[in-house]
């Protein structure tokens, strides 16, 4: 009740501004003393009223204090200082990182900062600089390999790709295992748009969108913080089960304020070497005889004296980057601000692509009534891809099957016509991919709109109020033109017809969040209790509309298309979840730290009765090195050692509305409603996913070699299967049931050298080792396998079995004998064909381990970084390869003349006896075809692929002053060049293993080490200059 | 203090309460689907049940219309369907196994709702076309596959689903038509006749009645297939139900298409595609051409309604697993069912008969009604009235070609149809319909049906076929492929379809093999109206 009264009085004083005679403003600024860069968050407080305040994002600070009072500086990382007030109106106060007592600070869940000892799991920091300086378009493609347990798989090389993004593996087998992206405390929409909201329902692999997270400016962050797994995340409760991404945006910086800009330029370039190269001895035919209306290669030797077109290399241009950035900042006691653009246009490898981009925004921030800090930040993001096909049927793959004999540029007749290199075979015809890029269109275009606003009070010097307000509005306009003389849609469209297809999908999140924290300290025991309560809602609008059959052949427009084919589908979705918090912090001697936390939350995704969820997590840190005989004994090789253990529940719901039988609009006579696919399953239960995480850190020789060890542990229980296949019995096609469980565990080692540490140069290298493992610990007896259908690709798809992992490849494989011998067709002396079904594992994508090297090395003037990728074991399906020689283009079908007895035995009376009989049928593959389309998938599966590949390097330099001295509005200037994907070197035969058949909208494990028809990654040279005012 | 803390903690509990109240309807607001209707109104639902039913149907008709030898394939020598076998290769999985789709999800379920939903809005009409429709579907099922899944069917909480007998299904054929005969008969559904309208266009256009008199040729169906069994069969109850049933051609039950558009358009027609490399068997060219048993010498005036003839107007049809002749000049090859030479399917629609976009489909006709009678007649020795209904029969048949598919709309110039006058020419010779009741015989009924039920009765008479073994007495010219049956059929005919393969046999596997539905030659396994 007495700490009720005290807070009525703080907070009355703060209404009527009533003030205490006899004192003054004192008003100053904080840094810290290593890099004097302002300290925000830094507790004030008048040692004899104990009234306090804290410093703004800016690092200001005012207080009201009488003369000889002393104030009090403390902040968590930072010794404590103690000044008398004296006659000045102004004190500037410089903090000493004092590490070897503290550690470094943190931002964990909520923007809670903390000392990083106390913190009972394994975080991840990244500085923003260090991305940014590889000036890729996806900050999230910067991000791999930069830090454990991090996972980044771009789906392309090319314009607006979009990135996987994965913590510690895949937890879901079902659902998305995309992270929760904060930004400022706010969540930041990182959908990638799904196709099958569109009339057309495409399964997320003929066209990337970017995933919206890559939207941020990437110069625009400061720290970009991990937090890999729920034990971390646990109080953003159900939003936290796939971990949390916090970034941290620059704020304007006291002082006399600056400008920055910064201009690059890069070249993208196509490392053709890696390219799938096309067979040039035989000309089209089938079993050796030619026949110039079909694509494949299995015709007679061409004629001598053939001219061959290198038409990869004539078809790819190079990309060309621009970029400016621009930056204003000031800041004053009560007040910092800080804006920021960034414009990006690019032109992609693929001829027509194209990626603009523009990035406003707005931080500032001031304190107001004293006592109360508002932090308020406005962005708006502009983006316009025009983006290529990709997959089945998409450029990469049509220009691969491009007759070398023909020149792929020669693709309009005189007449300005669509030229077609097999006339009248349009079965057979693939659209020129040049034509095509010309004439069918994708492209989507984003408007978008961030806002938010932060209100921080320290009411008394133990209570804390931190309030936070965001929203986030994009709207995403797509169009799909696909021209009338184009083959793409001639399945369906009908050939000389075409098809429009435009979409709108708005997201409109809006999030509210109060934290009230109160702390205390009783003798050695530092205690922090936290109490919250947060609302996220987030909608999603999306309408689709569909024409065939074009009027007029180029006009792009809904209107051009026949009223009888037109079609739309609306697939709004509103989710709602209400949040409880609390956790409670003890901190004993700077020795052991414990939190206990607790949240409940409410989702609308799930039915009432299973609505509610609640998650408990526990975490403890035991700094070894801060008890009182070691630490001295230790003293001078050791700095750090603590060990840490945590452990946390979490939930994870539903695609909302995916349990409820609802009905499909007909297209039938008369049209009317029939149900849709879907089961109802009114007792749907959330996923139920408890982990723990132990490990340690350690830092030796003054922190000239730190280790970090975690080893984390994960088992999902009641998984939902959505779009999970059952018997015809249950009435419908597609069930949503809780049906499986699986585990999912790994290590993740940092490794921290400072091999060179003088006054002139620095080198700092990490090695960041990532270890992933899973299994399936429980499926149905039925069910002999789950699949996520938009990885189906040819007859292969992302598959999990029964106690097996759950990031197999599950396809078709020969037949064979019980000895395991491949049984022979004796009518053919080809393989029986393939067993068809059930599908079997025939792959397994998870690498043993990847290991990230990360170099930062300054030298002088100099600044260099420098990022190495290491990967070992994993298979990847190189679908490319297979599409090639099933078509006779590729390499590996040039040896056909020789006649060949495949290893094998007959299918006969004795197959499966003692003594089969061996094949001794001699095929000639040149006039058999049949020989190359009977190999199965798992022959084109690459086993063990280990990569080495330079991801990025950059160096910097920062001109001498003398320079420009005379300039004296020039405070500093850098020139800088980076090169990204310079090299790779693998056992891969494709053009590059990191890639991804879909995008990241496909829940699940999606579809990651299928190579099917994308651009890869190209190498990229860029140069840059950056100026300071 | 305590009394102050006591109001406090009521305005705080009040709060808690209100708060707790609003939240729950906030996310509630938020948990229904928006984009799709999951409580639509009955009238919503009847169209497209029946063009879904139809679909089913017409789907798998394309691999029984080669059993039964309605047409075959000329895409290639010995199709495996015209083989009487059975496409073991997943990639064809969904062969065979669409009207196991339709009954289960799309119609049944949505029947199902219809049941539930027409009861609680007291739409007793809805309700009782909802059970007849159903009791159909489940006769087809049975019919098709044999076993099914019953009585854990429409359970979507279970994994597995066990199989039964069909007797079981036809259990609750029963009980359904009789479901279905008490609600068409509520008090009130005449009175609000009008009510069915809306839902009803593309059927019986709101007709209770009929609707009364299809639920009762359901249930004669339903008894019907009792003839074979040693005990249980009464023609006396198929006759009563024949009697209570379709009264002319009037009352047949047909499947009506707007056209236009892809799905709006008949399954058999040009915008639908699907009969590219279809041509009219022999079989059925015979029988109408009088060079086949029992109508030797007797051209059929109707061939040219329902078979294309060849560009010299003569009619031909394709031996049975055979290669199209491509040799033979280009005036005597039979022509698709859009009257193309060749496989060859035209841009506008050229077809006759049941391949047009809007040709309407027939689910029951009055024909088959007198044909099942007349069959049952037979079965109980009353072979005057047999007689009569054999007549009527034939007569609703004719009545059905000239109502329904008169033709109009071809081009084509080999294009005729059978006059008033060929018409009564027909019934009246005696080699067809005989004066003296002693010379009715079973085969005359059975192929009379068969024709009567070309290229739409499907199910009906692969079921007819399947009860006399595909042979005399019933069919004496019904040549069933011997030499070239396929080969996993152990030299049995067949006499089942498999459970859809793509699903049952991937997710269902342990229910299926139970009951041998693993094994090579499943589809040969007799079902249980042939077994006595």
């Amino acid at each position: 009740m007495r700490k009720f009264i005290q807070l009525l009085t703080v907070g009355l004083l703060l209404c009527f501004g009533l003030s205490v005679s006899a004192q003054q403003t004192i008003s100053g600024l904080v840094t810290d003393a290593a890099d004097k860069t302002p300290l925000p968050n830094v507790s004030v407080r008048v040692k004899e009223t104990k009234q306090g305040t804290t410093t703004n994002s800016a690092g200001y600070f005012t207080i009201k204090a009488s003369q000889g009072q002393t104030l009090i500086f403390s902040f968590v990382g930072f010794g404590t200082i103690e000044m008398k007030v004296g006659s000045s109106a102004t004190m500037n106060i410089e903090l000493v990182n004092d590490e070897k007592k503290l550690g470094e600070v943190v931002v964990t869940a909520l923007n809670i900062r903390r000392n990083k000892n106390s913190v009972g799991y394994s975080t991840a920091e990244v500085k923003g600089s260090e991305l940014a300086q590889t000036n890729r378009e996806n900050i999230f493609t910067s991000l791999a390999g930069r830090a454990p347990g991090v996972t980044v798989t771009p789906t392309s090389g090319a314009v607006g790709a979009s990135a996987q993004i994965v913590l510690r593996g895949f937890n879901s087998v079902g659902l998305s295992n995309q992270p929760l992206i904060v930004v400022d405390g706010v969540p930041f929409n990182n959908e990638t748009f799904n196709q099958g909201s569109l009339v057309s329902d495409l399964p997320n692999r003929n066209q990337d969108y970017t995933n919206r997270g890559a939207d941020i400016n990437p110069e625009d962050i400061e720290n970009m913080t991990i937090l890999k797994g729920p034990e971390a995340a646990a109080l953003y409760g159900v939003l936290g089960a796939n971990g949390a991404i916090l970034i941290t945006t620059k704020k304007g910086k006291g002082g006399k304020g600056r400008i920055t800009y910064d201009y690059n330029t890069r070249y993208d370039v196509i490392n053709y070497n890696r390219m799938p190269q096309i067979q040039r001895v035989f000309d089209q035919g089938t079993n050796g005889i030619l026949d110039v209306a079909v694509r494949t290669g299995f015709g007679p030797r061409y004629a001598p004296g053939t001219v061959f077109y290198d038409n990869v290399r004539n078809f790819f241009e190079v990309g060309r980057l621009e970029r400016h950035n621009l930056s204003l900042e000031g800041g004053s006691d009560k007040t910092s601000y800080r804006f920021s653009g960034q414009y990006t246009d690019q032109k992609g490898t693929v001829p027509t692509t194209s990626f603009k981009r523009l990035n406003l925004r707005l931080n500032s921030s001031t304190r107001i009534l004293d006592k109360i800090d508002v932090s308020s930040s406005f962005a708006y993001f502009n983006t316009v891809t025009n983006k290529p096909s990709r997959g089945d049927g998409g450029l990469l793959l049509n220009l691969l099957q491009w007759p070398v004999d023909d020149d792929v540029r020669n693709f309009q007749n005189p007449d300005g016509s669509k030229r077609n290199v097999q006339q009248n075979q349009f079965a057979a015809e693939l659209d020129n991919p040049l034509w095509e890029l010309r004439n069918n269109r994708l492209s989507d275009r984003t408007n978008r709109f961030t806002a938010a606003i932060t209100f921080n009070s320290d009411i008394t010097d133990w209570l804390n109020v931190n309030l936070r307000f965001g929203s986030d509005f994009s709207a995403d306009q797509g169009n799909i033109f696909t021209h009338p003389q184009s083959f793409a849609n001639s399945g369906f469209a009908g050939f000389g017809r075409g098809r429009i297809e435009n979409y709108s999908n708005n997201n409109l999140l809006l999030n509210y969040l109060v934290v009230v924290s109160a702390n205390h300290t009783f003798g050695k025991l530092k205690t922090t209790l936290r109490v919250g309560n947060a609302l996220d809602d987030t909608r999603r609008f999306t309408s689709s509309q569909r024409g065939d059959s074009l009027f007029i052949p180029d006009f792009n427009s809904l209107d051009n298309t026949n009223p009888t084919f037109q079609r739309l589908r609306q697939r709004n979705q509103l989710r709602r979840i209400i949040g409880v918090f609390s956790e409670l912090s003890l901190s004993y001697n700077d020795l052991l730290f414990v939190s206990l936390a607790g949240r409940n939350d409410w989702a609308s995704p799930l039915p009432q009765q299973n609505r509610s969820f609640f998650y408990p997590t526990g975490s403890t840190s035991f700094v070894i090195t801060n008890i009182k005989g070691v630490k001295e004994a230790t003293k001078s090789w050791l700095s750090l050692f603590r060990i840490r253990a945590s452990l946390a529940r979490t939930n994870r719901f539903p695609t909302p509305y995916q349990n409820q039988a609802a009905f499909l609009s007909q297209l039938t006579s008369g049209g009317g409603y029939a149900f849709d696919f879907f089961a109802p399953n009114p007792d749907l239960k959330p996923e139920k996913q408890s982990t723990y995480e132990t490990g340690f850190e350690a830092r030796f020789l003054n922190g000239r070699i730190g280790i970090d060890f975690a080893y984390y542990n994960t088992v999902v229980k009641d998984q939902i299967g959505q779009l999970l296949r059952l018997s015809y019995g249950s009435g419908f096609v597609l069930n949503t049931q809780n049906f499986t469980d699986t585990r999912n565990w790994g290590t993740e080692i940092q490794l921290t050298l400072v091999p060179i540490r003088t006054k002139t140069v620095n080198w700092t290298a990490t090695f960041n080792y990532n270890r992933m493992r899973n299994r399936v610990e429980r499926m149905p007896a039925n069910l002999p396998e789950f699949y996520v259908s938009d990885t189906w690709i040819t007859n292969s798809r992302g598959s999990m079995f029964p106690g097996n992992t759950t990031t197999a490849i599950g396809g078709q494989t020969y037949v064979r004998n019980n000895q395991g011998q491949i049984v022979i067709d004796p009518n053919s002396g080809l393989p029986l064909g393939f067993t068809t079904t059930p599908y079997v594992k025939t792959g397994e994508r998870l690498p043993n381990y990847t290991v990230g090297w990360n170099n930062q090395v300054t030298i002088k003037n100099f600044n260099i970084s420098v990022l190495f990728d290491i990967r070992r074991g994993g298979d990847i399906f190189n679908v490319n390869e297979l599409r090639l020689t099933r078509q006779g283009l590729s390499m590996r079908t040039v040896d056909r003349e020789t006649p060949r007895t495949i290893p094998g035995v007959l299918n006969d009376a004795n197959v499966n006896s003692a003594n089969p009989t061996p094949n001794t049928i001699s095929v000639t593959p040149m006039f058999r075809q049949a020989y190359w389309s009977s190999l199965p998938e798992d022959e084109f599966i690459e086993r063990d692929i280990n990569w080495l590949r330079l991801r990025d390097v950059t160096i910097g330099y920062n001109l001498p002053k003398k320079l420009f001295g005379k300039v004296k509005a020039i405070n500093s200037i850098n020139v800088y060049a980076t090169g990204t994907d310079l090299f790779l070197i693998t056992n891969y035969s494709g053009a590059d293993p990191l890639t991804n058949a879909n995008t990241p909208a496909t829940p699940g494990v999606g579809g990651f080490g299928f190579d099917f028809g994308t651009v890869p990654l190209p190498r990229t040279f860029l140069f840059g200059v950056r100026v300071i005012f | 203090m305590k009394k102050i803390c006591s109001i406090k903690s009521i305005i705080l509990l009040l709060l808690i309460v209100v708060a707790g109240a609003g939240c729950k309807k906030y996310l509630e607001d938020a948990y229904l689907d928006p984009n799709r209707p999951v409580n639509p109104n009955v009238e919503t639902l009847l169209a497209p049940i029946a063009n879904n039913w139809a679909r089913g149907v017409t789907f798998d008709s394309r691999f029984i219309g080669k059993y039964i030898q309605n047409f075959s394939d000329a895409s290639g020598l010995n199709n495996v369907w015209d083989q009487m076998g059975w496409d073991r290769n997943i990639t064809n999985g969904t062969a065979g196994g669409e009207v196991w789709r339709q009954h289960y999800w799309q119609v049944g379920s949505t029947l199902k709702y219809m049941i539930e939903e027409g009861k609680r809005t007291e739409k007793w009409d809805y309700v009782g076309v909802a059970y007849a429709m159903f009791a159909y579907s489940w006769q087809t099922a049975g019919d098709m596959y044999g076993d099914l899944i019953v009585s854990q069917a429409f359970d979507n909480t279970r994994l597995t689903f066990d199989f039964e007998s069909q007797f079981e299904a036809y259990k609750l054929v029963f009980q359904y038509c009789d479901s279905a005969i008490k609600y068409l008969q509520t008090p009130g559904v005449r009175v609000r006749s009008n009510s069915l309208l809306p839902g009803d266009q593309w059927m019986y256009g709101g007709n209770a009645q009929r609707w009364l008199r299809f639920a009762y040729g359901v249930k004669a169906r339903n008894f019907h297939r009792y003839s074979m069994k040693s005990s249980g069969y009464s023609a006396d109850s198929v006759i009563r139900y024949c009697d209570s049933s379709l009264r002319s051609a009037a009352d047949d039950l047909t499947i009506k298409f707007a056209g236009g558009v892809l799905d709006a358009s008949s399954f058999y027609g040009q915008i639908r595609g699907n009969l590219g490399a279809f041509r009219q068997s022999e079989y059925i060219v015979g029988l109408m051409n009088g060079t086949l048993a029992p109508f030797n010498g007797v051209q059929d005036p109707r061939r040219g309604n329902m078979l294309w003839p060849s560009l010299d107007s003569q009619f031909r049809g394709v031996p049975i697993a055979t290669n199209e002749v491509t040799a033979v000049p280009i005036n005597q090859r039979v022509r698709n069912p859009f009257g193309s030479v060749g496989n060859t399917i035209p841009t506008i629609d050229t077809g006759r008969y049941v391949w047009r976009n809007t040709a309407e489909l027939p689910v029951l006709t009055y024909a088959e009604i007198q044909f099942l009678k007349a069959e049952a007649a037979l079965i109980k020795g009353d072979r005057a009235t047999a007689l009569t209904a054999y007549r009527n029969g034939i007569g609703g048949h004719f009545d059905l070609l000239s109502t329904r598919f008169p033709g109009s709309g071809t081009t084509d110039a080999n294009f005729f149809r059978f006059t008033p006058a060929q018409r009564t020419a027909y019934l009246a010779n005696t080699a067809v319909v005989p004066t003296d009741p002693n010379q009715l015989t079973l085969a005359m009924i059975m192929t009379q049906k068969y024709i009567a039920l070309y290229f739409h009765g499907f199910i009906e008479t692969w079921v007819d076929l399947r009860r006399y073994n595909y042979t005399a007495p019933a069919y004496p010219s019904f040549a069933a492929p011997t030499a070239n049956l396929f080969a996993d059929n152990g030299g049995r005919l067949v006499n089942r379809l498999r459970p859809r393969m793509q699903v049952e046999f991937q997710w269902n596997a342990a229910a299926l093999e139970k009951i041998g539905g693993l094994q090579i030659d499943y589809h040969t396994k007799p079902v249980w109206f042939q077994i006595p």
